[in-house]
C-alpha cells in the first residue's frame, strides 16, 4: 500500500477544537482500540492526537465500576507503558477514589505503578490524576517532579457546594484540576475561573447533568473495593447505575458537552479536554467517543470521518487463519489464552 | 412521550435501508431493529436485509465468518420472517453455469425464503443469467434483482439502455457504484424507486479493477478452498485500493462512500432504496455504526441526549470485558 505523501488533512480537526489537549481514558483495559488508533492516526492522519492516555490500574486507591479486576503484574504493565512510549503518548495514571484511609494510603503498590511510570516516560509524558487530597500529598513526598492532577472525584467525594473560589484554590494544590461533569455548563462558575488553562473539562460524562447520586454510587464502589464479599455493595452500586436511564424523560439533560458548548469553551481558553472510560463496559463506547471528539463534526465530511472509524474499528477484529478450538470455551472461562 | 419522529432521520425519512449482514450479524441486526422498536418506537428501522452464508451461488463477499450452521441460517430466517424484514440472497456469483444450479444449500435457501416471506418482498440477488432462468421458473414468488457484480461486469457504468434492460427484466437495479456520484446521469434514470443506491462502500471513487474483483470473488466463491488470488492482491496493492491516506486527502481517488449532501442529493432526486454494505469485515461494527449514522438524526431531542443513546446502545449490546 502506498501512502500520499505529507497529505492535507487539516480538514479532518476542522471545528474540532484544534488546539485542543485530549486525555483519553481506558487505559489498561481498552488497549487494544487505545493502541489500534494510535497507530491509525501517527501513520495515516497524524494531524490527530491525543497527548495522554490515562490508565487507572486496579488498586485500593482506585475504583472498578463494573468488574473488579485483578491488580496487574509488572510484566505486562510494562509492556502497556512501553507501547504507549513507543507511541509517543503520555500515560496518566489514575487513582480515583476519594475515601481513602490512613491505613489505604499506606499501600505500596501503587507507589510501585507511579515509579515505573516515571522510571519510564520522560517528565512531560505522565501525571497522575489523584482524588484524595493525603494520596496527593504521599506522592508528591515519594516523587516531587510528577505532575499531580486533582480527579473529578476529588469534588464529588466531598460533598461541598462548588464555587470559582473552590476551584481556584485547588490550584494552587494541584497542577490541573477537574472540574464537575456538571459544571462545564454552568457559567456561573466557568465565568469565574481566571485561569481556563488550568482546568481539565470532561466531555463524554455517563450520568444526567443532575445525577443526584454520584456521591452513593462513589462510596458504594469504594465498600466494594475494601471488602469485595459485600454482595450488599454490589446490588446498591447496580440499583445506583440502573437509575442511569437516557430514556427516563424526568433525568434530566445529559452531561456530555454539545459541539456547541466544546467551542464556547474553547473560545474561552480551556485546553484541556478528557474522555472518561472507566464507567464504560464496551471499548465501542469510547472508540465512538474518540471519533466524535477528535474529528469533524461537518457532514460534508462524514464519508471520510466513518472511513476512519470503520479502518479502526476493523482493525480489533482481524479475520485469522486459525484451527477450530475444540476447547474454546472453557479457555475463555478460565480466562486462558493461547 | 417520543414517537419514530422523534428519532428517524428526518433528512431522510423516507429512505428504505437495505442492510448488509444476513447470516453474518443477525444477532447484531436483530437487536438494533428491537432496540429501536422498543426503546425509539421505530417499528422497522430498517426493511431489507441482504446476504448468504458460503455456497457457491453466493458472491460479492466469500469470507470464512460467513460460514453458517443449519441451526443458524434457521434462527436467522425466522427471526427477520417474525420482524417482517424482508431477506434478499445474494446468488450473485457471475461466473455460476448450468452445474451448478443443482447446488442443494441455494436451493433449499430459495425454498425457505419463499416459505417464510410475510411482506413478499424477498428477493435473489442476480448476476448470472442461468441462475436469473432458474429463480425465475422454480422460485416464482421471489423477487429479483440485478447485482452490483451485475452492471460492473458488463461495463455498464452510464450506460442508460443497459440499465432500461435491467429493469425490464427485474424487479430492482443496483445502480453502478461509479454512477453513484454522477448526479446528472442519475437524473436520467426512469423509475428511480426500482434502482438501489450504495452509500457506504469504502473503496475508491471510478476504481479501475472493480470488474476483476468481483470476477476473482466469484471464482473464490466456486473453489473456496483451492482458489488462489494472489494475482488480483497483487494488483490490489498496486492500484491503491487500500490507500487511506490518498482516500482521505486526494479528489480523484476520493473514498466512494457518500458524504449526508451528497445522499441528501440523491435523496431529493427521488431515490428511496439505499444499500448498507458491511458483512465484508470481520466484525459488524462497521455496519451498525453507518446504520445508525444513517437512520437516526443526531440532534434530537438534542444532540447530546442521541450521543447519549448511542453510548447507551454499545453499553447494552457489548458484554463487559476487562480488554479486548
Amino acid at each position: 500500500m502506498s501512502s500520499a505523501p505529507n497529505p492535507d488533512l487539516t480538514y479532518i480537526k476542522k471545528d474540532a477544537l484544534p488546539e485542543a489537549h485530549w486525555m483519553i481514558g481506558g487505559a489498561l483495559r481498552f488497549d487494544q482500540l487505545l493502541i489500534n488508533s494510535l497507530h491509525f492516526f501517527n501513520q495515516h492522519c497524524p494531524i490527530v492526537k491525543f497527548g495522554h492516555v490515562i490508565a487507572q490500574p486496579a488498586c485500593l486507591w482506585s475504583l472498578d465500576w463494573h468488574e473488579q479486576r485483578f491488580p496487574i503484574n509488572q510484566a505486562l504493565y510494562l509492556q502497556h507503558l512501553e507501547k504507549y512510549k513507543a507511541l509517543d503518548t503520555g500515560v496518566i495514571l489514575s487513582f480515583d477514589n476519594p475515601f481513602l484511609s490512613e491505613l489505604d494510603l499506606q499501600d505500596n503498590y501503587g507507589i510501585l505503578l507511579c515509579q515505573e511510570l516515571v522510571d519510564r516516560l520522560p517528565k512531560d509524558k505522565c501525571a497522575v490524576l489523584v482524588a484524595h487530597d493525603g494520596l496527593r500529598d504521599k506522592l508528591r513526598e515519594h516523587f516531587p517532579q510528577l505532575a499531580i492532577y486533582a480527579h473529578a472525584n476529588r469534588i464529588i467525594g466531598q460533598r461541598v457546594k462548588r464555587t470559582a473560589a473552590l476551584y481556584e484554590k485547588l490550584t494552587q494544590s494541584y497542577d490541573l484540576v477537574s472540574l464537575h461533569p456538571a459544571d462545564a455548563v454552568r457559567d456561573s462558575i466557568i465565568k469565574a475561573l481566571k485561569q481556563p488553562e488550568k482546568y481539565i473539562i470532561t466531555s463524554n460524562d455517563l450520568f444526567p447533568r443532575n445525577f443526584p447520586l454520584r456521591f452513593e454510587q462513589l462510596q458504594e464502589l469504594s465498600n466494594i473495593r475494601h471488602n469485595p464479599y459485600n454482595g450488599r455493595a454490589y446490588v446498591y452500586a447496580k440499583q445506583i447505575a440502573d437509575k442511569i436511564d437516557p430514556f427516563d424523560a424526568t433525568a434530566g439533560p445529559s452531561s456530555i458537552l454539545s459541539v456547541q458548548r466544546k467551542q464556547e469553551l474553547y473560545d474561552m481558553g480551556f485546553r484541556q479536554f478528557t474522555l472518561d472510560a472507566q464507567n464504560y463496559r464496551s471499548p465501542l463506547s469510547l472508540h465512538f467517543d474518540i471519533i466524535s471528539n477528535l474529528l469533524t463534526p461537518d457532514p460534508s465530511y462524514g464519508n471520510k470521518v466513518q472511513l476512519v472509524a470503520n479502518s479502526i474499528a476493523s482493525s480489533l477484529q482481524e479475520p485469522k487463519m486459525t484451527l477450530n478450538d475444540g476447547l474454546s470455551h472453557f479457555k475463555t472461562a478460565l480466562n486462558l489464552t493461547t | 412521550m417520543s414517537t419514530a419522529t422523534t428519532y428517524i432521520n428526518q433528512l431522510w425519512p423516507e429512505a428504505q435501508w437495505d442492510v448488509s449482514g444476513a447470516f453474518a450479524f443477525d444477532r447484531e441486526l436483530l437487536h438494533y431493529s428491537d432496540f429501536c422498536a422498543d426503546k425509539l418506537q421505530i417499528p422497522k428501522v430498517f426493511g431489507m436485509v441482504h446476504g448468504s452464508p458460503l455456497c457457491t451461488w453466493n458472491s460479492g463477499r466469500v469470507l470464512p465468518h460467513l460460514q453458517g450452521t443449519a441451526p443458524s441460517i434457521q434462527a436467522a430466517i425466522k427471526g427477520y420472517a417474525d420482524r417482517h424484514i424482508a431477506l434478499l440472497l445474494t446468488f450473485s456469483n457471475q461466473l455460476l453455469a448450468k452445474e451448478e444450479l443443482k447446488q442443494h444449500l441455494g436451493n433449499i435457501l430459495c425454498q425457505a425464503a419463499e416459505e417464510n416471506n410475510p411482506t413478499g418482498q424477498n428477493a435473489i440477488i442476480l448476476s448470472a443469467d442461468v441462475l436469473n432462468e432458474h429463480i425465475k421458473t422454480s422460485y416464482p414468488k421471489l423477487k429479483r434483482i440485478s447485482s452490483i457484480l451485475k452492471i460492473t461486469c458488463e461495463h455498464g457504468a452510464g450506460k442508460l439502455d443497459l440499465y432500461q434492460r435491467y429493469l425490464d427484466e427485474y424487479d430492482h437495479v443496483m445502480v453502478h457504484p461509479d454512477d453513484v456520484i454522477k448526479p446528472s446521469f442519475l437524473e436520467q434514470l426512469p423509475d428511480k424507486d426500482r434502482c438501489i443506491i450504495i452509500i457506504n462502500e469504502y473503496c475508491m471513487r471510478n476504481c479501475p479493477i472493480r470488474h476483476l474483483h468481483y470476477k476473482s470473488l466469484s471464482e473464490s466463491s466456486l473453489n473456496y478452498i483451492g482458489a488462489d488470488d494472489r494475482k488480483f492482491q497483487k494488483l490490489m496493492m498496486k492500484n491503491g485500493c487500500s490507500n487511506i491516506p490518498g482516500m482521505l486527502s486526494d479528489e480523484k481517488i476520493n473514498v466512494l462512500a457518500l458524504s449526508d449532501p451528497e445522499l441528501q442529493r440523491l435523496y431529493d432526486m427521488g431515490f428511496r432504496h439505499f444499500k448498507i454494505q458491511g458483512r465484508g469485515i470481520a466484525n459488524a461494527v462497521t455496519l451498525i455504526s453507518n446504520l445508525m449514522h444513517f437512520s437516526l438524526r443526531k440532534d434530537a431531542p438534542d444532540e447530546t441526549q442521541m450521543q447519549r443513546l448511542r453510548q447507551h446502545y454499545w453499553e447494552t449490546i457489548t458484554p463487559y470485558k476487562t480488554s479486548i
